[in-house]
């Protein structure tokens, strides 16, 4: 495949079957699309990282390369996308008893912030 | 908090896995749920001969003799795997959203959504599907492979808060504890919330008291055989039981007693049911994720008693449901989610 002009390397969650949802990866910063990749740039990653990432059989996601337009619409869509996970977090988070579901939101949370870094708690 | 995971996928060769080898082919489709409980117990049988004339008064020495592996997974009713549990069942008939086709509810389903039907009777043929899962447990470094999992129930069940509860349960051939998978788990975003009680919808029994909640259920009875000839302490053979048919039924537990309730229970008087859970995460176009499980027109009460009588002004009484075959199929489900394909 020829490369992209002006292309950006950005992961597309590459889990079989996945619903056409925003996902997050425990261990991985931001969400991922198995339709809309996930600029790496947004999500503070280096693309050799993210190379390592797309390398790594064990995690579900692939590095391909988009346009700038293409990674302009993603990072729109991802910042809603990110927004909507912490508003979920927070409302989720009163009813759960137990610190061990309270930790497991709190660690999609951080996923989901790396979209959003600047929204508060 | 654990790093804990449960990786699922369905076995698709007819055959399933069993203590000699995993099935030969699965499903493209792969889950790790978000489960509260996976609850797994091979229930070891263990030879004993302390009833031989040995000339021993004390317990005999005694050795493995069968595995009839049984689970239940416990977790909020999440779109996805509501679909995909159902679709153990049965495939699913999936159409997308085109803006014309509506759901159960008769409201139409837009692009991006995609309505999933599973309707009666929810067997076909003598062999059910399977499924394979991977529990790992992390922190500990104990990871095991759990194969034939057939499912034998799956309930729904509204509650007032902590989002309504998807019991999944049934039996397994084989589980084996492996070496780490080395899987990291995908998990949709918290924006796709469970299913809640405070949107759902009833259509039911005409001047049927108030409700307060609904528990549905789906059993499918399966038979796990230990066959001649497999060389395995593992159940190695999986069919639909032959006594027992697959049934969706439930109760429903209602706030008051009124008339038409009792006079329909002692009438077995048939009805239209309609259930429906509406989420509040939107899949596209303002439409939400939707499951509806659908009674036939010959839907009745088939057992039940109003609470005992008390120094209250209320009183109210669980029923218990039944959805049931005349001309038309005795059910429906019907689930709208972001997901494509459960093939």
């Amino acid at each position: 495949m020829p490369p992209v002009k002006g292309a950006q390397k950005a992961l597309r969650l590459s889990l079989p079957g996945a619903p056409e949802t925003w996902h997050y990866i425990p261990g991985l910063p931001g969400l991922f699309h198995p339709v809309t990749p996930t600029p790496v740039e947004s999500i503070g990653l280096a693309d050799d990282e993210a190379k390592a990432f797309g390398d790594n059989e064990s995690l579900h996601v692939e590095l391909v390369d988009v346009t700038a337009d293409e990674a302009k619409a993603a990072n729109e869509a991802l910042a809603a996308a990110g927004f909507e996970a912490l508003s979920g977090v927070r409302s989720a988070l009163p009813d759960r008893e137990t610190s061990e579901e309270r930790d497991r939101l709190l660690a999609g949370a951080a996923s989901a912030k790396a979209v959003n870094p600047n929204q508060e708690d | 908090m654990s790093m804990g995971y449960l990786e699922c996928r369905r076995e698709t060769t007819g055959a399933p896995g069993k203590e000699s080898g995993a099935a030969s082919a699965f499903a493209a489709k792969t889950i790790y749920l978000p489960i509260q409980s996976f609850d797994w117990d091979i229930n070891p049988a263990m030879l004993r001969r302390d009833d031989e004339l040995r000339g021993a008064n004390e317990p005999l020495v005694f050795t493995p003799e069968t595995f009839d592996p049984t689970w239940t997974i416990t977790m909020r009713m999440y779109p996805d795997a509501l679909g995909w549990f159902l679709n153990s069942q049965i495939a699913a008939v999936s159409t997308a959203g085109d803006g014309i086709i509506t759901d159960l509810g008769g409201a139409v389903i837009p692009v991006g959504a995609t309505r999933h039907r599973f309707a009666a009777p929810y067997s076909v043929g003598s062999l059910p599907r399977t499924l394979a899962m991977r529990s790992a447990y992390t922190e500990e470094g104990v990871f095991f492979e759990h194969r034939g999992m057939g499912v034998e129930s799956i309930q729904v069940q509204s509650q007032d808060s902590g989002g309504c509860i998807l019991t999944i349960g049934g039996k397994a051939t084989y589980v084996a504890r492996i070496a780490d998978p080395a899987l990291t788990p995908a998990y949709e975003s918290f924006s796709i919330q469970p299913f809640p009680k405070s949107r759902a919808t009833l259509g039911w029994l005409g001047s049927t008291a108030p409700t307060e909640d609904v528990t549905i259920q789906l059993e499918n009875p399966l038979d796990y055989s230990h066959t001649f000839g497999a060389a395995s302490r593992w159940t190695d053979l999986v069919e639909y039981s032959d006594t027992g048919i697959p049934q969706v039924s439930g109760t429903i537990q209602k706030r008051r007693t009124l008339a038409a309730d009792y006079d329909a229970l002692i009438a077995a008087t048939r009805f239209t049911a309609l259930i429906g859970f509406i989420s509040e995460s939107i899949i596209a176009s303002a439409y939400p994720y939707k499951f509806y499980a659908q009674g036939s027109s010959s839907s009745a009460y088939s057992g039940g008693k109003i609470d005992p009588q008390t120094n209250a002004r209320r009183t109210g009484g669980n029923f218990d449901f039944a959805f049931t075959r005349d001309s038309t199929v005795s059910s429906t489900f019907e689930v709208v989610n972001a997901t494509a394909s459960y093939a």
